[in-house]
Formats: C-alpha cells, structure tokens, sequence
C-alpha cells in the first residue's frame, strides 16, 4: 500500500485537500464573521440614521407613520435587532422608548459592549438632543455567521466524499488492476501456466494494458511451450551427441589400446631378435656397431611409443602410481644399464656418479622412476654433442621410515635460454624446433616427467647455461616398506611378478600366441637359457594342451583372435584341476597399468610387458625357476 | 400718558383672552367612532383604551385606527387631559413610545373638528375626539359619544 498508486497520488491529493478545506474552513468563518460585522455595523448605523430621521420627523411633524414603518421593519427583521430612544433632558438623559419593551438596552450596552454590535444617530427634538442606539447581539451575529459558514462546511464534505469517492475510483479502476497485474506480473515470468489475468471489459488505458498483458501472457506461453520443446530437442540432441561423444572417446581408448599392441608387438619381436642376435660372438666389428645403432633406435622407438601413449592417457586422466617394495640400488643399477645404451658407440661419455645406501629397500613405481631418468638421460644425450653426461644419484636418510633421494643428471651440452627455460615442459614444445629442426623427438618428454614427479610430490629443477650445458634434477621422499607385509620385488621386467618360490630344475613351459613371429622370438630367447616350451596357437589349443599335458608354466598372450588369454585364464579358474600347481603369466603389448591390474584380478601371477628383452627373460627365469 | 397707553392694551389684552378661552375650553369632548362593518358598539372605557393606545383592534378584530389633534388643535390638551392626565406633550411621547415600541399603529394628527370629523366618517375603524360633534349624525356606523375620564 506505501508505494501503491493511491498511496503516492489519492492520498496525498486527498490530504492536501483536507488540509486546505481545514485551512478554508477556518479563515473563512473567521475572515466572514469580520465582514459581516463591518457589514452590519453599516447597516446599523443606517438603520439609526433612519431611525433618527423618523423620530425627528415624528417629533417636528406628528407623523408617526415612519416611525412605525421603521417599527415594522425592525419586527420583521429576522435579524432580532435592539433600538432604543434616549432624549437629553435638564435632568439628564432619559430613556425614551425602546424596542423590544422592556429589552433594558442601554443598560445592557453600557454593562458589556462587547456583546453587542451598536450604532447610534443623533437627532433634535424641540431643542433637546435625542439619540437613537441600534444594536444587535453578537450571538445573534455569530448564528448569522453559523449559518452562512453552514454551506462552507457543507460543500467541504462534499468535496471530501467526492475526494474519498475519486480515491475509490482510482483504486478500483486503476491502482487494483495495476496491483493485480504487478502481482501477476513475477509469476507470468515463472510460471506461465499459473498466471491468470482477470478479465477486464473495459476500452481505456488499464483495459489496454491488461489486454497487452494477457497477449503477452499468451505469448510467453507460446514461446515458453516452444522453448520446452526445443529444450526436449536440445536434450536429445545433447544426450546423441554425448553418446557420439562417449563413443568416440571409447573408440579412441580402444584405438589407443589397439595401437599401443600393435605398436609393441613387432618391436617386442624386433628388440627381442636384436638382444639374441648381440649374444652372437661371430658378427664381428661392423656388424656390432650396426647391431648397436638398431638396439638403440628400438629403443629410443619404444621410449616415443611410450611418450605418446601415456600423453594420450594422462590428457583424461591423472597419473597412477603402482608402488611396489623395490631395493634401491637394483633399480639404479637397472636405469643406469639401460641409459648405457643410449651412449654406446657415441664419443659422449656417460658417468654415474653414485652414493646411495645399498640396502636400502623403498616403495617406489619402478616403471615411472625410470621412465623419468630415461627420458632426462635421453635429453642430455640428444642435446649434448660433445663432453659428457653425468647421472648423479645420492641417497640421505630421513628417519626410520623413509629416505630421501636426489637425482641428477647433468650433460654438457646446449644449454637452454631462459626463454625456453620458461616454455619447456609445455606439450609438444621442443628447443630448437621449427620446421628446419635439428633434433628429433616429440616434445612429450619433460611435460611427462614433470607430470609423473608432480604425482610423486616432487618437482623438476633445472639450470642451465647458453653453450656450457644444463642440470635436471629432483629429490623423492621415500618411504621404506612395512617389513610384515611388503617383501622386496626385484625383477625389472616384471615388476607384477609375484615372488614364487619353485624346485622345478626343468619346468614344463607352455607359450600360447597367436603371432607365429613372437612364437620363433619367445622360443629362441627361452632356448638362449636352455629351456624348451610347447607352443599353442589360440586360446582353445592351449586350453586343449593344458588339459591334456602336465606344465608347470604358461605364458599367455592377452589379445589374440576368437579367445583372448583372459578366457583361457577364466577356463582355468574354472578347472580347479588345472590350476593347480599351475603358474600363469600374461605376455602384453598393453602397457597401462590398469590393465595389468586387471590381468592379476582375473588369475594371472605375473604381467609380462611387451617388448619383452632377453634381460627380462633372464630375470623372469631367475626369479621364476 | 404713554405708561397708560400701555397699560390699557394690556388690560384689553388679558380681558380678550378671558373673555374667549372659557368659551372655546369649557366644552365637552366626544368621542367620535366609525364602527367597521358588523361591529358591535363598545362602551366610552373602551373607546378610550383605543385612544390610548392600549387596545389596538376592535374587538371584531378589525385593525383601529386613532385620530388625535394636533398641536395646532384648540384641544389639543384637552383630550391629553382626558386621555392621559396630562399636557399634550405627554400624548404625544405616550404615543410616540407606544408607535415606536410597535405596540401600537401610528395616529393620526388633525388641526380642527371639522377635519377631525371628516377624517372619522370616511375612514371605518377610527376613533377621533371632537368637541363638537353636531355637524354629523349618528348612524349604526357613525356613533358619537360623551367622553369620560
């Protein structure tokens, strides 16, 4: 109501008129009482003179005749008017006549002036002075007054009850249906459906607007019912292109998964035949350096292979650590062997420079940590043209439960400006790149190694210099295993490999695979130590094999044509005769972690990583028989 | 001789005025009344209220109307005596008082009986005071009557 239309128009014109009718009726009576006071007085003092006039007339001439002309106009006068007549006489001033009889006015007139109204004419009469006092009662004035101000008053409450019945008018007619449509006004905008807008015959302003509401009432609902249905389209077309979009990345994810078995698969053949073929004394010089340069490329191809799909994975998702008890000094000697590699046949030379506590035994990713001093070593070895590569490792006890460890690699070879300093570690960012670049590589290398430090708390430092080369380091917080319940894992390969403890001095080995390229390279990598396995071609052979033949080992390949080596696992599992004393390993080209995982729910005791080396055959054996 | 002189005119004087007055002043007064129509004859003492002012309708009441004489009149104080006990002066402020209060209607002011007289026979429902009345006759609406205190 306080911001209503009545509120800021009706009422104040009402009050204003109310104040003005107030001021009106009380300056008016006021101001009239004057008036007609001088008025009368006037009057009075005609009548008086007239009086006068008759009296003397009435005197000189003995005509009574106005003199009772002047009686009966005072009688009808309505006025209720007081004369008197007083005569000056020797003895003094005697009252003569007066009109009404005995009214006593001279006496009343002389005791209280003020309640009177009075004028006065003089006259001669036979030489004596005679007076003529006409008067009137104020209250007689002021009932006079009273009822001339009676029409102010009235038409002041007319005028009220006409404002009082604008006022209704205007709340009625304009302020309601305003209110109505203000009210109605937020819900028409929420809700379209509940709004209902009364129906107004009417032709002016506010019928105009209501009807303009309604239309855009009607409207809004149109559009709103539109907007539903475009909203139920939009909903569809979303959830089609979410599901295009969830099947795409699951085709992606399959196509990622395909390509990193396709990829591994002929370099597992490719790495495996190079490492038997280095165990030949008889290639001579030339042949070994070339034997070398293929090692090496193998290797530098299953680094990128492996840059490029852990990239691919981590765009979606967070790394995953899979810690695993792991002596300290194993897995050092094991990165310092394979970064070995990368400097053969170079006139760059590699240095270690280690001081670690070597029995010391931490939880650590085997696989990433070396995967990070992999991927510093290969930078320094591709920036450096000259000089050397030193991997620094220092190892400082933090307290019972975990040691620090500091790992550095320092190369004397470009260095870095501080440009580049800034920019490295973004995505596919390479120094020296361009399309005339001078070294290869994708770019991947310190954003992984970053990202894997990030995941093991820790952070890359780097420093270097224009033409005087660079330091990468990083420093881990390890903490040492639980001596109850984790054990040591010390196979590099096989780093899922659960330690088995085994008196088969010759163990009954079954290989199943679907590649006949992996079968001649596994079976001449196991003959290299002297062993002997049975070859299955699919997954029902080997099935058929095994529940024909006794074997103490399988070796499964996961993807293969019909069945996979998870069926084959499911079938065992659901033999319990086969199973047995029965170890099973998966042989995979699937190097997401995930999936290992998922190899070892299924039954496996062990995942075997494509490419798999003659080294890791070794240790496998050595850990296995 | 001139000190007699004015002696004898005074003497002529004053033996001229007592020789008219008592004549003209030792009359009797009558009241002279023209009765309206079907008014019943009224007595002296209600004439004479009439012409005091204190009655101011016939009893019919038809409106009454008093003829008096002037100061110009011989007997003038005559009929102030017979009416109010007093000189004419007074019946003339008496009725001046009873106009002016409006208790009464204003007379009528005549110098001499004639004019008194015609002035009552052509004018009903006045009453007037003469001191002759023989010029006119009684009739039922003409009535002449003795005036007594």
């Amino acid at each position: 109501m306080k911001s209503s239309l009545l509120a800021k128009l009706a009422i104040p014109m009402l009050a204003a008129s109310v104040v003005v009718s107030l001021l009106i009726l009380v300056v008016v009576p006021d101001r009239q009482e004057q008036a007609l006071e001088r008025s009368r007085q006037a009057e009075l003092e005609s009548l008086a003179a007239a009086f006068g006039v008759a009296a003397q007339t009435a005197f000189a001439y003995e005509d009574l005749n106005a003199l009772e002309r002047m009686n009966t106009l005072i009688r009808e006068d309505a006025r209720e008017l007081f004369v008197a007549l007083t005569l000056d006489n020797p003895e003094g001033t005697t009252l003569m006549a007066e009109f009404p009889e005995n009214a006593n006015v001279m006496t009343r007139l002389r005791e209280s002036p003020e309640d009177f109204v009075s004028a006065n004419a003089v006259f001669d009469i036979d030489g004596l002075l005679g007076k003529v006092v006409v008067a009137q009662d104020r209250l007689g004035l002021a009932a006079e007054t009273g009822a001339l101000t009676l029409p102010l008053y009235v038409v002041f409450f007319i005028i009220l009850g006409l404002q009082v019945v604008i006022a209704l008018i205007l709340w009625f007619q304009v302020v309601k249906p305003i209110t109505v449509a203000a009210k109605l006004a937020p819900q028409l905008a929420a809700t379209h459906e509940a709004a209902r807008l009364p129906k107004l015959r009417r032709s002016d302003e506010i019928g105009a607007l209501q009807n303009a509401l309604r239309n855009l009432r009607a409207k809004l609902l149109q559009q709103h019912r539109e907007n539903q249905r475009l909203f139920g389209s939009l909903e569809g077309l979303v959830d089609e292109r979410t599901a295009d979009l969830q099947r795409a990345l699951q085709a992606k994810d399959a196509f990622t998964a395909s390509m990193s078995h396709e990829l591994r698969t002929p370099l597992h053949s490719m790495t495996a035949s190079l490492d038997l073929l280095a165990q030949n004394p008889d290639l001579g010089r030339k042949n070994n350096r070339y034997l070398s340069i293929a090692r090496q490329s193998a290797k530098n191809l299953l680094l990128l292979i492996n840059d490029l799909l852990d990239f691919q994975r981590w765009a979606s998702e967070d790394v995953s650590l899979y810690q695993s008890p792991t002596p300290l000094v194993d897995m050092i000697q094991e990165n310092i062997d394979i970064a070995s590699i990368l400097f053969e046949e170079s006139s760059i030379d590699f240095e270690t420079d280690i001081n670690i506590d070597n029995a010391a035994l931490v939880m650590i990713d085997r696989q990433r940590f070396s995967q990070v001093v992999l991927n510093l070593t290969s930078n320094a070895r591709k920036f450096t043209s000259e000089g050397q590569v030193t991997l620094k490792i220092r190892t400082q006890a933090e307290d019972d439960h975990s040691i620090a460890l500091e790992v550095m690699v320092i190369d004397t070879g470009i260095g870095i400006s501080e440009v580049d300093l800034d920019r490295l570690g973004q995505p596919f960012f390479q120094i020296g790149g361009g399309l005339n670049r001078k070294y290869s590589g994708t770019g991947l290398g310190i954003n992984i190694v970053k990202r894997i430090l990030e995941q093991m708390k820790s952070e890359l430092s780097i420093q270097s210099k224009i033409g005087e080369g660079s330091q990468f380091g990083f420093r881990l917080l390890l903490n040492t295993p639980k001596k109850s319940n984790d054990s040591p894992n010390e196979d590099s390969a096989t780093s899922l490999v659960e330690p088995h403890e085994t008196n088969l001095k010759t163990p009954r080995l079954l290989y199943v695979e679907d590649s006949e390229t992996n079968q001649l390279v596994m079976q001449a990598m196991l003959e290299h130590f002297g062993l002997q396995a049975t070859i299955a071609s699919s997954a029902q052979e080997g099935f058929e094999l095994l529940t024909r033949q006794q074997f103490d080992i399988l070796l499964a390949d996961i993807q293969m044509p019909v069945f996979s080596g998870l069926d084959l696992m499911r079938w065992i599992n659901e033999s319990s005769q086969l199973r047995g004393h029965l170890r099973c390993f998966a042989c995979t080209a699937n190097a997401d972690e995930g999936a290992s995982t998922e190899f070892i729910d299924a039954g496996f005791d062990g995942v075997l990583t494509k490419p798999i080396s003659l080294s890791a055959i070794e240790s496998f054996i050595q850990q296995e028989l | 001789m001139q000190r007699l002189a004015h002696i004898a005119g005074l003497v002529v004087t004053l033996w001229s005025a007592g020789l008219c007055a008592p004549v003209s002043y030792a009359g009797e007064l009558f009241i002279v009344a023209h009765l309206p129509d079907r008014e019943a004859m009224l007595d002296n003492s209600e004439l004479l209220k009439i012409l005091r002012g204190k009655q101011r309708n016939w009893p019919s009441g038809y409106g009454a109307r008093v003829a008096l004489p002037s100061r110009d009149s011989e007997i003038y104080d005559q009929v102030s005596q017979v009416l109010f006990q007093s000189s004419g002066s007074v019946m003339q402020r008496n009725w001046f008082k009873l106009v002016f209060a409006g208790r009464a209607n204003a007379p009528v002011y005549l110098d001499n009986d004639a004019d008194m007289l015609q002035f009552v026979t052509s004018q009903p429902g006045t009453v007037g005071m003469v001191i002759s009345p023989s010029s006119i006759e009684q009739s039922d609406q003409i009535v002449i009557v003795k005036a007594v205190e």
